[in-house]
């Protein structure tokens, strides 16, 4: 081996052992993290995204259907819309909700929707813009 | 394999360059047929500016306004033309703009690596594949956006800076085709401004440490960065008269910049969602993993799912997950090369100054998206986005290049296991990089 190949070598070996140290403490970090923090539930993750990252307030309406949902619930108004989001446990129990909503006020056209284990009920006909914000919440 | 000698080492890169290069075009210009450039990023501001510029009017103030209006001229003579040609959607030519840009700058890459790195046939064939198994190109050249054209006189400017420091020749025609290829980077996107800053830089290291050389180079440095400077004066001077912003279009927000993001934001790898789950809004407003699965897959749901529709389906998830996972021995090895080489090449800069274009053009892009992120921080980390990053890609092809070469010329018997590794990868990732019609 020349000795340029040799320098090479001696900068890449280092560069080689700093990149697995930083992958190495990432994976540690996250591991120590796991064990010691409690995940999130989704209602909390939803209601974060909502008001610190969409700046959206939240809304005290009611909805009994919504507030049956096994994870919790939360409403806002998105450009004027109101909504609420239903989180339950499984998809099953979001179909179940889904249901529900269809037996007390029809079809719900435009209004409601299922995307998971999420069950979104709008006031009015949303819009993508409407659905958009909520879909980057969307936390199951 | 390419570690062989002899001619048969020289046919076998030269079969496997020309290979990829025909992949490289075929794929980018299918793609350009294929994908619907409303599809693409800020897809309708870009439209509606080619439009204007094509009746000879520029944005007021709306839309993609603070944007130079080089690609869109380029795009707006395209719509014309396709017009001319009856083409149901004549933007479709602009699209085929951007991905001959990307086929030139696969070139670009080749002629560069080869001046840096004579006779070093691994580390060509595997910073070409760098740019095959990497999504992010073949995306951004598939869309109706500025990002390609801006790469390419990006890299442009690189491979003359390069050529005049390996060939040291400093002739004054040289130097201006430096000047106008940054220029005509700046006047297609603000981007390549990171470019100016490496390119006159590493012209100014040249100057230190070639001492029997400095007034050449000294006169090549003036009348590239004269040129650099001056012909792209006029966007500016035009945009912070007009906005006060000569760059962006918004004003930055209030407090300092360090309390702007929180820690997170800059050291989070976002594991294991990032692997797990790459796309938004998973991780929001982490710089690191938006960066990463945006480049290797489909963070913000624009090429092969919708986010207007709503999170993707299975398949679609399952396509991103595979992408995050095969896009790790790439990384890996790219930031280990760019390490080395940065290291390498700022401790002994009179070896060959040339090759500091390769290891502070990812750095300078890096800092810039922070800074950029940083200063105008948006609820869904849009200014963060990896692409913004596309100008550094040939940077990283060769960094990849260097530390996939350094390692197999150390140990060659690694050569053919590593080669068939990272070839299955490359070939998964060509299949996540074909556009869908319908994403």
């Amino acid at each position: 081996m020349n000795s340029v190949a040799d320098w090479e070598w001696r900068y890449l070996r280092l560069a080689l052992v700093t990149v697995a140290a930083i992958v190495a403490v990432q994976i540690g970090g996250w591991l120590v993290y796991r064990v010691v923090h409690e995940e999130t539930p989704p209602l909390a993750e939803t209601i974060r995204c909502l008001t610190r990252e969409k700046l959206l307030e939240l809304t005290t309406a009611t909805d009994p259907i919504a507030a049956s949902a096994g994870r919790g619930w939360v409403a806002t108004r998105v450009e004027g819309n109101g909504v609420h989001a239903a989180i339950a446990r499984s998809t099953s129990e979001a179909e179940r909700l889904v249901d529900l909503y269809r037996s007390v006020a029809g079809e719900l056209v435009g209004r409601l929707e299922r995307r998971g284990k999420v069950v979104y009920l709008w006031e009015g006909v949303s819009t993508p813009t409407q659905r958009q914000t909520m879909y980057d919440c969307h936390y199951d | 394999m390419i570690g062989g000698s002899g001619p048969w080492r020289s046919r076998l890169e030269t079969g496997a360059i020309a290979a990829i290069l025909l992949l490289v075009a075929v794929v980018a210009v299918r793609n350009a047929l294929v994908y619907p450039a409303i599809a693409g990023y800020d897809a309708q501001e870009a439209l509606d500016y080619a439009n204007l510029v094509k009746d000879g009017e520029l944005p007021d103030g709306t839309g993609s306004y603070y944007t130079p209006p080089g690609f869109f001229a380029v795009g707006g003579v395209g719509i014309l033309l396709g017009e001319e040609l009856g083409l149901e959607h004549p933007e479709r030519v602009g699209q085929v703009v951007n991905a001959l840009a990307a086929v030139g700058t696969v070139l670009l890459l080749l002629l560069l690596v080869r001046e840096l790195w004579p006779g070093r046939a691994v580390l060509h064939v595997a910073a070409l594949g760098f740019v095959v198994a990497c999504p992010v190109v073949f995306k951004a050249s598939a869309m109706f956006h500025p990002e390609p054209l801006s790469l390419f006189f990006s890299t442009l400017a690189v491979v003359l800076a390069a050529r005049m420091l390996v060939h040291r020749r400093y002739s004054l025609v040289a130097a201006l085709g430096i000047g106008a290829a940054l220029a005509a980077g700046q006047l297609v996107r603000a981007w390549t401004l990171w470019t100016v800053g490496v390119v006159l830089l590493v012209l100014c290291v040249a100057l230190l440490t070639r001492r029997t050389e400095r007034r050449t180079i000294g006169r090549a440095l003036a009348v590239a960065a004269v040129a650099a400077i001056a012909l792209p004066l006029p966007w500016y001077a035009y945009q912070a008269t007009q906005y006060e912003n000569p760059i962006f279009d918004r004003p930055q927000v209030e407090t300092s910049l360090w309390d702007r993001r929180p820690l997170g934001f800059y050291v989070t790898l976002g594991l294991p969602k990032m692997l797990t789950d790459p796309v938004r809004p998973s991780f929001s407003n982490r710089f690191a993993p938006i960066a990463y699965t945006e480049v290797w897959g489909d963070y913000f749901g624009v090429w092969h799912w919708n986010s207007s529709g709503g999170p993707p389906s299975k398949s679609e998830h399952r396509e991103t997950v595979v992408q995050a996972v095969v896009g790790v021995p790439f990384t890996l090895l790219a930031v280990a090369g760019w390490l080395a080489l940065l290291v390498f090449s700022l401790r002994r800069p009179s070896d060959e100054p040339a090759r500091l274009l390769i290891s502070l053009l990812p750095a300078a892009a890096l800092l810039g998206v922070l800074y950029f992120a940083t200063a105008y921080p948006t609820t869904d980390g849009d200014t963060g986005k990896g692409s913004f990053m596309l100008t550094a890609v040939p940077a990283w092809a060769a960094c990849f290049g260097f530390a996939v070469d350094g390692i197999t010329r150390r140990f060659p018997r690694l050569l053919l296991p590593l080669a068939v590794i990272l070839a299955l990868c490359a070939v998964v990732s060509l299949r996540f990089g074909l556009a869908v019609a319908n994403p």
